[in-house]
């Protein structure tokens, strides 16, 4: 082992991040080489100074009855506007850490929950399982997947494409999701049976979602279409 | 709404972290009352999408959602840029925290403006790592990297932080 690649894994050595084969190499070499000694000592000081306690902030002791009395009243107030729209753009990111479903007070929370689930499949790139524009197909492979069998139209005539399916997981439980195109714009149709349930059209976020039951299913669409359009799809749907 | 059950759990297991939460962004936004803002409404979120939490690693999930309000805010309000720049930045700002130790003292003050000089993908890994003692797995987790680039990030800190503290006429390893 040389000493730029002994560098390298200094730092991972000194943080016990090492596996046991390279931890091994890096001891042998370490056992004849002083720069890396005196590397690795230096490593050693600065982390001596950072941990002697004068480095990490102190919280205010006035924050945490703040917190905890918000957190009691649980209403929506936000001590800065200014914040919300960056904590909840950081919410919005935290894919890894495995925000599964969004519910906002102010209404069933449904119209943020499929935004959510929107979002999060073209974030993740991950908006189709079955890929298909032919009904034939993407129909029959929600069959033992969900314990319902969603209408699925061919809506390529009218402008609106069909580009797949997937599974997704809404308002607490598993539906099928169809995906359709406009343009380059991408719809996210979620079904579910239901024999009724609320009909509306929202915009949030930048997106538009109509809601509608149908024939024993409700519906949710959402997309970054314009509400016109979205409509447009809405009506060939129920035609 | 059924708040009391889940607050009282989100008390006892989210909590518990909030020094954690507030040293992360304190020293990413280098303001008090910035900190405490993006602290106590990471808080109210956290809690508002407790059902989300995997039950796994609290501190690792609410430092997550910490620094990413933290880098928002850094990005938005501030217009600072976030990508790590590669040209060495000596710039520091004077700092005058109250101080302890007499042997340490001035190796500590060094040390603060230096890693207050560091960019804040730097500062971040240097804070996770060293004063909250977050394995490379939780640092991933928590600010969404590869450990990989954890790993690289942290080398690269160190280094920033070293050659900082030359010039400043300390030297580590003594």
């Amino acid at each position: 082992m040389n000493c730029s690649v002994a560098q390298e894994m200094l730092g991972p050595f000194f943080d016990g991040e090492l596996d046991a084969n390279s931890e091994l190499q890096l001891r042998v070499h370490l056992s004849s080489c002083d720069p890396c000694k005196a590397a690795l000592a230096r490593l050693q000081w600065l982390r001596d100074v950072l941990r002697s306690g004068g480095l990490s902030y102190r919280t205010p002791p006035e924050l945490e009855p703040r917190i905890r009395k918000s957190l009691r009243s649980d209403r929506r107030i936000f001590s800065n506007w200014r914040l919300l729209g960056a904590v909840a753009a950081a919410i919005l990111l935290s894919t890894t850490v495995g925000i599964r479903f969004m519910q906002l007070k102010t209404s069933d929370g449904l119209e943020d929950a499929a935004i959510s689930s929107h979002v999060r499949a073209m974030i993740t790139g991950h908006t189709t399982d079955v890929v298909s524009t032919d009904r034939h197909t993407v129909k029959p492979w929600f069959n033992g997947r969900i314990d319902f069998s969603p209408p699925v139209n061919d809506l390529a005539p009218q402008g609106f494409p069909l580009a797949g399916g997937r599974v997704d997981y809404l308002g607490g439980r598993s539906v099928a999701a169809l995906v359709y195109q406009r343009r380059k714009h991408v719809i996210d149709l979620f079904i579910w049976p239901a024999k009724t349930g609320q009909a509306s059209g929202e915009e949030a976020r930048g997106y538009n979602v109509i809601r509608w039951s149908h024939g024993g299913m409700y519906f949710v669409a959402v997309s970054d279409l314009n509400k016109t359009e979205l409509e447009q799809f809405k009506n060939l749907l129920i035609r | 709404m059924p708040q009391s059950k889940p607050t009282a759990e989100f008390e006892r297991v989210i909590l518990p972290h909030l020094n954690s939460a507030y040293n992360l962004a304190r020293w990413l936004l280098k303001s008090e009352q910035d900190a405490q803002d993006v602290v106590h409404d990471a808080f109210l979120r956290a809690h508002r999408y407790f059902a989300s939490f995997d039950g796994t690693d609290g501190r690792a999930w609410l430092l997550g959602i910490v620094r990413n309000a933290c880098f928002s805010l850094l990005k938005t309000a501030k217009g600072q840029p976030i990508a790590a720049n590669e040209e060495l930045d000596l710039q520091t700002s004077p700092d005058t925290g109250p101080e302890r130790k007499l042997i340490l003292e001035e190796d500590l003050q060094a040390l603060r403006s230096c890693i207050e000089a560091l960019p804040p993908e730097y500062r971040e890994v240097i804070v996770l790592r060293e004063l909250e003692e977050l394995s490379y797995k939780d640092i991933s987790a928590a600010a969404a990297l590869a450990i990989g680039t954890v790993m690289s990030r942290l080398n690269r800190a160190r280094i920033r932080l070293e050659s900082c503290l030359k010039g400043k006429g300390k030297e580590g390893g003594r």
